[in-house]
């Protein structure tokens, strides 16, 4: 065993002084290693504008995705990741890499195939080595193929990124075998597991950000497939879970709440009715569990806890809204499967239109 | 390998399971055939090859071991145990509430463990993330898992197989304790898994298969896998479920069954026959 010990010793050693004639020699490469090591990329991102500035036009946040990852594949080389062969449709190739393979150990994107299940296990397999910042992605419905080890990523506490596109009904003709309902509600239940549903690109920016700054827990971005408006008033307080993007200044009679591609319609609603002079309140809740992580003051001062007239809106499974509506709200959702036709029509049919959300919120005043 | 270092990892391989049994027997609860299935490997591996610092369990550059069959703490514990990892007096507290020796071993809690498994089909995969992550950064370090022959049934494994193999995992080595019993019946019964040695041949694997209670073949085998280049290698260990025990061995009640007080006392003594052998 001392044998072992003393070998052991000595690839260190020996690694060490290669370390350091490598320093001499490059040293700039060798200050990149240094970054590597100390996987902290928090403080230099949150006040990088070129990270938080996205053009202002409709565009699907996967695509926002894909640009903010681009963004950090220039500021973090620890990234590593792939996707289960829909690397396209994920956006979730980094242009600046090459692949990971047989003849190129240094690419860092990998092609993982049709595998999702393992695919999750491997990036907690890179999680637990440490030094890399693993990312896997897939279409949110197939998830529930990766679960296991999902939960296992949260178990083990280790940082791994999920990036789950075609996030609802808005998936359109492919169908319910690709539009996810139960999803959100699923991984919301794990424990030490954040789910961030962005509803434009600087959400998407804060989703990202939360994936690269926390230790010891996974992350998964919840993405849509179809386009979606930039809101003005979204940024950097998605980081807090919850916040009021619409509000009358008084003492709200009504809060409208909603995640992801549903933000803009709460919002729309919202200003409907503060034309109407009603004092309404907007809340984008991208991520419930960085919402309870906030402290109470917080809390209440998103969501009074004397204000009971709420209106929650998810294009997915009402499940676990109710914490947040309280018995006197009232929730938009879908709790049956979805219907193959195209995306717009089935918002509409399934009651997703800024009409139905203010039709719903007169109703709840009135009562 | 001498004959007397033989002798000493086969000594140790029997330390572990009367350190086993014991754990078994202070918790009323755990897993005995398939642990001890695994008594050889896990000496020869823990004793004789791994590259690891008990003092040290994070160290970076360590061997990796997921025991992907994530039930056989009854073979990993005392393993860590006694290599250092943590006081074997701990494991009294094996199953008990506050412990930190779960049934099934937790990596944020348990010094010496690399993955919190149990989950069957997933640690091989997550073994295959840790060869990665070597070869991606040049490491020079081997990741080695151990699957057990029923969790061959799990579609993950083929998944986390075909991978490795067309990535040329050569720094990644597979043990299949082959003990050919499951829970619910023989292998053969449940589901045979044919050919194995041509199955994991064709995913792109060098295949090496031995007798898994053999300390030289096992330890033959990992050197043969450590020196094998652009593939992973798999050794197909051929093993006895609950060997050492003769009224366990082959026995798929004894996968998780605890034995009652005479089923104690019989085993300690064959067990002490054993040491008295080895003493010699």
């Amino acid at each position: 065993m001392e044998q072992i010990r003393a070998k052991g010793s000595k690839a260190e050693d020996e690694w060490n002084e290669m370390l350091k004639a490598y320093k001499k020699e490059y040293p700039e490469l060798a200050a990149e290693w240094e970054a590597w090591k100390q996987m902290d990329y928090s403080e230099a991102l949150i006040n990088d504008e070129d990270f938080w500035t996205y053009d202002s036009k409709a565009t699907a946040t996967r695509n926002s995705s894909g640009e903010a990852l681009n963004r950090l594949a220039d500021r973090i080389p620890n990234l590593i990741g792939g996707s289960a062969d829909l690397a396209p449709s994920n956006k979730s190739y980094m242009k600046n890499r090459s692949d990971f393979s047989g003849k190129d150990r240094s690419g860092s994107n990998l092609r993982f195939g049709v595998r999702e299940h393992a695919m999750a296990a491997i990036a907690n397999g890179m999680a637990a080595h440490g030094r890399l910042m693993p990312y896997v992605a897939t279409f949110f419905v197939f998830c529930d193929y990766m679960k296991p080890a999902m939960r296992l990523s949260a178990l083990m506490k280790l940082p791994v990124t999920y990036i789950l596109t075609h996030d609802s009904i808005g998936v359109g003709e492919d169908g319910p075998t690709h539009q996810p309902v139960e999803h959100l509600a699923a991984l919301r239940s794990i424990p030490n597991f954040v789910v961030f549903r962005p509803c434009d690109s600087k959400e998407t920016a804060a989703g990202w950000y939360t994936a690269m700054s926390r230790k010891d827990s996974p992350t998964a971005l919840v993405l849509t497939r179809q386009n979606l408006p930039q809101l003005d008033m979204t940024g950097r307080d998605a980081l807090k879970g919850a916040y009021v993007i619409l509000d009358s200044g008084k003492k709200p009679e009504i809060i409208l709440m909603a995640s992801g591609s549903e933000v803009h319609l709460v919002y729309e609603a919202g200003k409907q009715l503060l034309e109407r002079g009603i004092a309404a309140r907007v809340v984008s809740m991208p991520s419930w569990e960085l919402f309870e992580e906030q402290d109470d003051a917080y809390k209440e001062s998103v969501l009074p806890s004397d204000v009971v007239k709420r209106l929650a809106v998810e294009a997915a499974s009402s499940f676990g809204w109710h914490k947040y509506t309280g018995l006197q709200g009232e929730i938009i959702s879908i709790d049956r499967f979805g219907e193959s036709a195209p995306a717009g029509l089935l918002f509409e049919r399934f009651g997703f239109t800024v009409e139905n959300v203010t039709g719903k919120a007169l109703e709840l005043l009135s009562r | 390998m001498d004959a007397q270092r033989i002798r000493e990892l086969e000594k140790k391989a029997h330390e572990l399971r009367v350190t086993g049994l014991n754990m078994v027997k202070c918790a009323r609860s755990g897993h005995i055939g398939g642990a001890f299935s695994l008594s050889e490997i896990m000496a020869v591996l823990y004793f004789e090859k791994m590259n690891i610092r008990p003092e040290e369990p994070r160290w970076e550059d360590r061997d990796r071991f997921v025991l992907s069959k994530g039930h056989a703490t009854v073979a990993l514990y005392p393993t860590l145990a006694l290599r250092g990892f943590f006081p074997t007096e701990d494991l009294k507290t094996f199953r008990k509430i506050d412990s930190y020796l779960s049934g099934h071993a937790e990596m944020t809690q348990v010094p010496g463990v690399d993955m919190s498994t149990g989950s069957l089909g997933q640690g091989l995969s997550t073994a295959v993330g840790m060869a990665v992550a070597a070869k991606q950064l040049g490491k020079s370090f081997r990741t080695y898992a151990v699957v057990g022959d029923g969790e061959l049934a799990e579609g993950q494994i083929w998944e986390a197989c075909m991978y490795a193999g067309a990535n040329k995992l050569d720094n990644l080595t597979v043990i299949v304790d082959s003990n050919k019993v499951q829970l619910d019946g023989t292998v053969e019964e449940i589901l045979d898994t044919g050919d194995l040695e041509s199955k994991f041949r064709s995913f792109g694997f060098h295949v090496i298969s031995i007798d898994g209670h053999d300390i030289k073949q096992i330890s033959d085998a990992i050197d043969e896998a450590k020196e094998t280049k652009e593939q992973p290698t798999v050794i197909i260990a051929n093993t006895v479920k609950g060997k050492g025990i003769s009224f366990m061995e082959n026995k798929c009640q004894w996968h998780g069954k605890t034995p009652c007080d005479e089923e104690f006392v019989t085993a300690f003594d064959e067990l002490e026959l054993r040491r008295k052998e080895l003493e010699g």
